[in-house]
């Protein structure tokens, strides 16, 4: 059956969002009509790829249709690989892509890119770099969230069942810092320094952790583990996976001052806790039915340090991030093809 | 206009199986709940009033182990050979 | 193993897409939305609707009489 559509009354942008509107396709925002040219321009030279079917409706995507969504984001051509490994990646079954579409939750399907493509592309790791500004930032996410729309089916209010949902459905796309003092996330995970990686996640929008005042790695991560340390967050009782997305400046003070990774993951967890009494009696009688205890007098985030992953981002300026994720999801890493 | 339609893809052939009844099982009716509070209490009303008006039973109830994950195949098979019926509740 | 679901007036469009996409044909039994956080007399109502909307479903299927 052909994928070719004949719009015969669509003759300008306006025409064109229109008709958009009417088919329920797209994001509210305008797009650029997938014609064929742009769609066969946008697959010059891409990759071959293997990929399934995308819940909720259960429809296989073919490179055409998911190149089409790339154009309708506003894609170029080089961004396309990145879109297919994200794709790739949120099909991995530890991503739960069915749940995290049709949850309530307001999760969104967050990518994290880094290794040498960022440079190629343009991507932001720097200032502002979870905001708008950057093209390759706003595309590709965007583009992974028209494919999960489009082919996917997660409309909103049919099958993306959101309670309020969240500005991060319409894009959520950054780029790792090269003002890390550790080894990037990517290495950390096992890839190689020299490849392109993105990383997914299931996840909240960025949850702001302001400390100008402190002066120590250790004041630092009293802050972060208090933002940390919410009764309200999936993380909580379903657990799983969430990221530490520390800005550069506050990054180095803690490796200034020796701490890494590995012991920042170590200090959260015994110190990003949960007061039993910040959590209501309801909602401790239905951690219980879950399985979840209290540890002592509080509740842990997750179920394991090892959860916690440790990434930098951003600019100048005291501000870190923690991206706390839809719980049932894992963070998947994929290399871009 | 001629564009490549964006909702485009293969369709899946998935269908979904129907299993027929094979004699009896020790359990009647189970409830399986999505874990969300409301559906597991309006299971086990369900199945209490099923049992004190209509005599069904025995009766069980389980839930997948979180609203955000999917029942465990093992789960589905274990319910499927141990009850003839099953209500399932989706709510929240 | 036959199933009857009940599902929430909310969550009604996401089941019915599922079962398309399945090709399933749930019996399905509505009630209002939500079934969660109600007052043990908003809830009554709920359970009420869930039950008899169950029952006429197993009488359809000849489990009851």
């Amino acid at each position: 059956m052909s994928d070719v559509l004949d719009l015969p009354d669509v003759d300008d942008a306006w025409a064109w969002m229109a008709a958009c509107e009417e088919r329920g396709w797209g994001d509210g925002l305008p797009t650029i009509p997938p014609t064929e040219e742009r769609v066969a321009a946008m697959l010059a030279g891409a990759p071959a790829v293997e990929l399934g079917p995308l819940p909720p409706r259960g429809v296989t995507p073919t490179l055409r249709s998911i190149a089409a969504n790339a154009v309708m984001a506003g894609c170029r051509p080089a961004d396309l690989p990145v879109v297919l490994a994200a794709v790739g990646a949120v099909q991995d079954e530890a991503y739960n892509l069915h749940g995290s579409l049709a949850t309530t939750h307001p999760c969104a399907p967050m990518v994290m890119v880094s290794g040498p493509v960022r440079a190629a592309l343009g991507l932001n790791g720097g200032g502002n770099c979870l905001g708008q500004g950057a093209r390759a930032n706003a595309v590709i996410g965007r583009a992974l969230s028209l494919v999960l729309l489009h082919v996917g089916g997660a409309r909103p209010g049919v099958l993306d069942r959101s309670t309020q949902g969240s500005p991060a459905k319409y894009t959520f796309c950054f780029a790792e810092s090269d003002e890390t003092p550790w080894d990037p996330l990517a290495v950390q995970r096992g890839f190689a320094a020299g490849d392109s990686v993105v990383s997914v996640m299931a996840a909240e929008p960025p949850h702001n952790v302001n400390d100008h005042g402190s002066t120590t790695g250790a004041e630092i991560l009293l802050t972060v583990a208090g933002t940390m340390a919410q009764p309200g967050s999936n993380n909580v009782y379903v657990r799983g996976p969430h990221l530490l997305l520390l800005g550069p400046e506050h990054a180095a003070t803690l490796a200034r001052d020796g701490w890494t990774p590995a012991s920042i993951r170590a200090h959260l967890w015994e110190h990003a806790r949960i007061p039993v009494a910040h959590v209501s009696e309801g909602n401790r009688r239905q951690f219980v039915e879950w399985g979840v205890e209290p540890d002592g007098d509080a509740y842990t985030v997750s179920d394991d340090p090892e959860n916690l992953h440790i990434a930098v981002a951003g600019g100048a300026g005291k501000h870190s991030a923690w991206i706390p994720s839809f719980g049932g999801t894992a963070l998947v890493s994929r290399v871009v093809p | 206009m001629h564009i490549v339609d964006p909702t485009s893809g293969i369709a899946s052939s998935e269908t979904v199986a129907v299993a027929v009844s094979e004699g009896s099982r020790a359990g009647a009716l189970c409830g399986l709940s999505n874990s969300k509070p409301g559906a597991h209490d309006l299971l086990e009303a369900v199945g209490r009033r099923l049992a004190d008006d209509h005599g069904i039973g025995p009766n069980g109830l389980e839930a997948k182990p979180s609203a955000a994950v999917g029942a465990d195949p093992e789960l589905l098979d274990h319910l499927a050979a141990q009850y003839r019926l099953a209500v399932v509740a989706i709510g929240d | 193993m036959r199933s009857i679901l009940v599902v929430t007036s909310s969550f009604l469009p996401l089941v019915q897409a599922q079962a398309k996409a399945r090709r399933a044909e749930p019996r399905l039994v509505v009630v209002d939305h939500p079934i969660g956080g109600l007052s043990p007399e908003e809830f009554a109502g709920r359970e009420e609707a869930a039950y008899a909307g169950v029952v006429a479903e197993l009488r359809g299927m000849g489990e009851l009489s």
